[in-house]
């Protein structure tokens, strides 16, 4: 019962990284690999990307 | 405890052995993954079917909260020793468990060879420690791992007529995507999948390298999903199952078990091999230079299982295939040269064990070879003598001299500076090393059977391997 929690707690805690590294371009291009619902994945993520951008950027300066 | 020299990457699960048995340690949250895992209907399935090893819950022992015991393979292989159509056979077996493993929110960990170990002509999946359950946001982590090794090795073969073996015994690691792009060149963009797996996943890699962690919670947002991935891994297969190689026809490819001996001498050799072998059960018994695995049937009725090997690819590809038609799961067909065979190798010069120690014979047959190392690779009798004492092994091997047709055609181009190779020479190189427990003479005395057994007892000890670690 302890071990459980332990396991329990450890699994909640842990970044879930296994030890691979899956490479970012590699988990990229598995998506734009899947077809339509894999770029539409994608096409997302870059627009969240831009609204990130867009979000960070400064003021436009007032007259 | 001595941990398996290739098991060390992964914390949460070691492989080890003890008296003879293979066992898996997992850590706390390995554990927990795998019992999640093996309860799942696909596991039991997969389990069931022969195509997942089978493990059993044993006693945990420090550091490890649980200890897995495995049933053995018979021999343990290597993808550089596998053909075009194991290799994609093991391939097609990886992505099957991906995507069963997806609809029941799992994933593979991973996405190597090494995974997948062949009894007989089956492909068996090994490492259970791979399963862990699917995360939001996650893609499958196994992907780029699965093109580099088993996905690009497959279409550079298929595409090129390019042999996998030497690069991925070369690197283990296989081959990588900027790589695969250049070899398989332009042209390869009308094949399936190329422009996606090779050209695509190269110019992303080099674009998107220093993206961080966050990426897997980026993509959750934007709505990535088991569903996506299984679409993904299903087309990913299709492009698997699609690529084909027909072995070009070679000197060996059409060879069966010899031309230029008599019906009698054919029948004679075929009862001594049998009566050699069915002495005493015999656990693994090699056959050197196994061609179309004639006798390698044979042998299989009297050993627990069978390595066949044989250095040409072509002949190696029938065998595989023919084996694998008759569901044969006895005999485990390799390429392998073996003048040049496996050597140990990767981290610590032991990752990955030389033939010998890891598929260690108690009967070998060498009939039809020897005359090829000696005349054709130029291996002294004495060095082939030495090298066969120290497979430990009761032996039969076939002597054929330079008058022999076979032997003849190897010397036609050559100066005659083998001194060592008439049947006196030979078993004066025999005499140090082996007791001879019986003699034939076939084709007129230009082919001497031996039946042999090592003096001195067991296998000479092998150098390096693994050692200890903590």
């Amino acid at each position: 019962m302890r071990t459980a929690l332990a396991a329990a707690l450890l699994l909640a805690a842990a970044p879930a990284h296994a030890y691979l590294d899956p490479g970012a371009g590699s988990m990229l291009a598995q998506l734009a690999a899947a077809g339509f619902a894999g770029v539409v994945v994608l096409v997302r993520l870059y627009w969240g990307r831009i609204k990130e951008r867009l979000k960070g950027a400064p003021p436009p300066k007032q007259p | 405890m001595t941990y398996d020299a290739g098991s060390f990457r992964d914390p949460d699960g070691r492989v080890f052995r003890r008296d003879g048995r293979v066992l898996r340690g997992l850590s706390a949250r390995g554990a927990a993954e795998w019992k999640a895992a093996s309860a799942a209907p696909f596991y039991k399935a997969a389990v069931e079917a022969r195509r997942l090893v089978r493990s059993e819950e044993r006693p945990a022992e420090a550091p490890w909260a649980l200890v897995l015991e495995h049933e053995e393979i018979p021999a343990v292989s290597y993808p550089y020793e596998w053909g075009f159509a194991m290799l994609r056979d093991a391939a097609l077996l990886t992505l099957d468990l991906q995507l069963e493993a997806l609809a029941a929110g799992f994933t593979l960990k991973d996405g190597t060879p090494y995974n997948v170990q062949f009894v007989g002509t089956r492909p068996t999946f090994i490492d259970v420690g791979s399963f862990e359950r699917l995360r939001p946001g996650a893609v499958w982590a196994g992907y780029r791992q699965f093109c580099e090794q088993f996905l690009y090795p497959l279409m550079l073969r298929a595409h090129r007529g390019m042999p996998h073996g030497p690069w991925l015994r070369g690197r283990l690691d296989g081959v990588r995507a900027e790589e695969a792009a250049a070899i398989l060149g332009l042209p390869a963009l009308l094949k399936p999948g190329v422009f996606s797996h090779v050209f695509l996943q190269a110019r992303l890699q080099a674009g998107h390298a220093a993206d961080g962690a966050d990426l897997r919670s980026e993509l959750a947002a934007a709505g990535a999903g088991p569903d996506v991935l299984a679409a993904g891994l299903r087309r990913l297969r299709d492009v698997v199952a699609g690529l084909a190689w027909e072995p070009p026809a070679s000197a060996w490819s059409g060879y069966g078990r010899g031309e230029h001996y008599s019906a009698s001498d054919l029948e004679a050799k075929a009862a001594f091999v049998r009566e050699a072998v069915a002495a005493r059960p015999r656990r693994l018994a090699w056959d050197l230079g196994a061609n179309r695995g004639d006798y390698a049937r044979d042998l299989a009725e009297h050993a627990g299982a069978v390595l066949a090997l044989d250095g040409d690819a072509s002949a190696h590809e029938g065998l595989y295939r023919s084996l694998k038609a008759a569901g044969e799961s006895r005999i485990l067909p390799l390429h392998m040269d073996l003048a040049d065979p496996s050597p140990d190798q990767g981290w610590g010069g032991g990752e990955r064990g030389r033939l010998e120690r890891r598929a260690p014979p108690d009967f070998v047959l060498g009939l039809a070879v020897l005359h090829h190392l000696r005349l054709g690779a130029g291996v002294p009798a004495a060095e082939l003598a030495a090298w066969l004492a120290g497979l430990g092994a009761e032996t039969v091997v076939e002597f054929a001299s330079k008058d022999d047709p076979a032997a003849k055609r190897l010397l036609a181009r050559k100066d005659d500076r083998y001194d060592d190779w008439t049947p006196a020479a030979f078993e004066a190189a025999l005499a140090p090393r082996f007791e001879t427990l019986r003699r034939a003479e076939l084709c007129g005395g230009s082919r001497v059977l031996y039946h042999l057994r090592p003096l001195g007892g067991g296998p000479r000890p092998l150098g390096g391997g693994p050692r200890s670690r903590p």
